[in-house]
């Protein structure tokens, strides 16, 4: 019993021993799990889809001889298309040293529940009718001012301006039609209005013989019927009556698209 | 009393002896001025002189060196001042006059660092060409008071660029007024009757096309997009490349189709020996899909035609590809 003790013993001493064997090994750390990154935060509100973009603006300068751009940090959602936020922002504009706001001593402002829409390259614009209180000078000068600014958005080709949803005529009568409008830059505005006025009817003379040729957005109704698609033109009309500019238009046929094929796109043929 | 008879008679003779036949005598007119002294053949003296002009319609001066023949009979700021009058050369096209028509410079007398310009009544004349509502109109309500700032900065840069003086007070002929000054009012500015005095004129280099602030207003049209004027600084034919400049519309397209330039800051601005090159470092930033892209170490060169300094096409073309 006591030599079985002592053999027990002296067996369990080795394994004793033996579990303190260790190898010539440097002895490492175990490797410990990453910590633990930080997931994306929820959202608060819409926080989240608010994105500061770099924007030009156009504006008149102080002796409105030219467009300028400056540029303002906006504060846009990504949900939704950024042109009716820099219109915005664009009419709200106070001016500085070198630049005029946009309406002059009139402020400026859109109208209704949709005043920006882009259909087709085309952006249509809706003033309210405080854009009326301008001369014909100043509003077709806000009127390049925004159609430079809407057309450095790369979706954007031609403005369609109305104020108070209605086209807006650049003489007395009511017959020179603004049409649709693209980036005029590097002119002088004293130069560009000229070329407008040149346009106009001269007085003695009757409107439907006063020729026009002018860029007009026309829109097609898409072959399925789904919807209606704007498609600006450069037309020659015969005269400035409206029989004669409504006339020309409809003579029109689409042209192909490179979102729509000319079957796609069934015209409208004047009765 | 016979003795004083004879004495009297020979004293009587002796009073009306003449040698030459008697003559009207000569006496001045009073209502003709003087002869002119004849300076043909005097001694003239040669200087080299910068003269400053408005560049075009910008709202700058620039320079136009010629050489100024001075008589010795009148002093080298008359001569200067007379030739500013006098406008640019033939050959500066892109250069023109302040002055209406008919100023001329009545008197110049120098004092320490101060030069007083006694200018005729002419100065205060307006242009033909400025429309009478001037100020309902937007260009001409800026023009017309930036004309006069323009013709009193060319006469202040013209004179303290060539003679030794730091200021100079204009004096305005007068004649049929009462007056308690024939100092420059301050209404030469500001056409609105104001009888306070004008200040001496200093140098405003914010005024003065140098090669700095030529790369400023090169770069602030660039940033505003305003190609219509950054066109009248490219110069008219580029060192670099050896073309000629665009015409504007082709200019124009070359410049839309390049990125916005969001902000530009110029450093530097060494000439080279021979005056006609300037070279900055301009550091800035592009503006890029809405976001800014900065940039560092792009190299403006400028370019010297004819007094007036400018760009290269090649200096703002191309551009883009510094990020």
């Amino acid at each position: 019993m006591n030599k079985r003790f002592r053999a027990w013993m002296c067996l369990l001493l080795c394994i004793i021993l033996l579990t303190g064997c260790t190898a010539d090994s440097v002895v490492l750390p175990s490797v410990t799990l990453p910590p633990v990154s930080a997931g994306p935060e929820a959202p608060i509100g819409d926080a989240g889809l608010q994105q500061e973009m770099i924007i030009p603006l156009y504006l008149p300068s102080q002796n409105r001889q030219s467009l300028l751009t400056f540029y303002e940090t906006l504060t846009i959602s990504r949900d939704q298309h950024p042109a009716e936020a820099i219109l915005r922002a664009l009419l709200s504009h106070g001016g500085n040293s070198r630049v005029q706001p946009l309406g002059g001593m009139v402020t400026l402002s859109l109208a209704g529940a949709n005043p920006v829409e882009i259909s087709g390259g085309v952006c249509t614009v809706n003033l309210s009718a405080s854009a009326l209180q301008l001369t014909s000078q100043d509003l077709y000068t806000a009127t390049l001012a925004i159609t430079a600014t809407l057309c450095e958005l790369p979706d954007v080709n031609h403005v369609n301006l109305l104020v108070a949803g209605t086209p807006v005529a650049m003489d007395v009568g009511g017959n020179l039609p603004l049409g649709s409008l693209t980036p005029q830059l590097g002119q002088e505005l004293p130069v560009l209005w000229e070329q407008l006025s040149a346009r106009r009817t001269p007085v003695g003379e009757l409107p439907a013989s006063t020729p026009l040729t002018a860029t007009a957005t026309l829109y097609f109704p898409l072959a399925d019927g789904s919807g209606i698609v704007a498609e600006p033109r450069r037309i020659s009309f015969p005269g400035q009556h409206p029989q004669q500019l409504v006339i020309a238009c409809w003579r029109r046929s689409p042209t192909a698209r490179t979102c729509l094929t000319a079957q796609q796109i069934c015209p409208i043929s004047p009765r | 009393m016979r003795k004083l008879l004879p004495l009297l008679l020979c004293c009587l003779l002796l009073t009306g002896c003449t040698r030459d036949p008697l003559a009207p005598m000569a006496t001045t007119n009073a209502s003709t001025a003087l002869p002119a002294p004849a300076v043909d053949g005097l001694p003239v003296e040669e200087n080299h002189a910068t003269l400053w002009f408005r560049f075009g319609e910008e709202p700058f001066l620039a320079t136009e060196s010629r050489e100024i023949s001075t008589a010795r009979t009148e002093s080298y700021a008359h001569t200067l001042l007379q030739a500013l009058l006098s406008g640019p050369s033939a050959a500066s096209t892109e250069l023109g006059g302040l002055f209406p028509p008919g100023t001329r410079v009545i008197s110049v007398h120098q004092s320490g660092r101060l030069m007083f310009v006694t200018l005729s009544k002419h100065i205060m004349n307006r242009f033909a060409d400025e429309p009478d509502n001037w100020r309902n109109q937007a260009d001409w309500a800026i023009e017309v008071p930036l004309r006069r700032e323009l013709a009193m900065q060319s006469i202040a840069a013209t004179l303290t660029e060539n003679c030794a003086v730091d200021q100079v007070i204009i004096l305005v002929e007068q004649t049929d007024t009462a007056t308690d000054s024939l100092r420059l009012r301050q209404s030469y500015y500001t056409l609105d009757g104001s009888a306070a005095l004008a200040d001496p004129l200093q140098r405003n280099e914010s005024l003065l096309l140098s090669p700095a602030r030529t790369a400023e207003v090169i770069l602030q049209c660039w940033q505003e997009s305003d190609w219509a004027r950054l066109y009248r600084y490219v110069a008219q034919r580029d060192p670099v490349t050896g073309t000629a400049r665009p015409d504007e519309s082709a200019f124009v397209q070359q410049m839309m189709a390049c990125p916005h330039l969001l902000q530009a800051q110029a450093l530097g601005g060494n000439v080279s020996e021979d005056g006609r090159t300037a070279v900055f470092t301009v550091d800035g930033a592009w503006l890029v899909e809405g976001a800014e892209v900065p940039f560092t170490g792009m190299v403006l060169r400028l370019t010297r035609e004819n007094g007036v300094w400018g760009a290269g096409l090649s200096q703002l073309i191309g551009r883009e590809a510094l990020q």
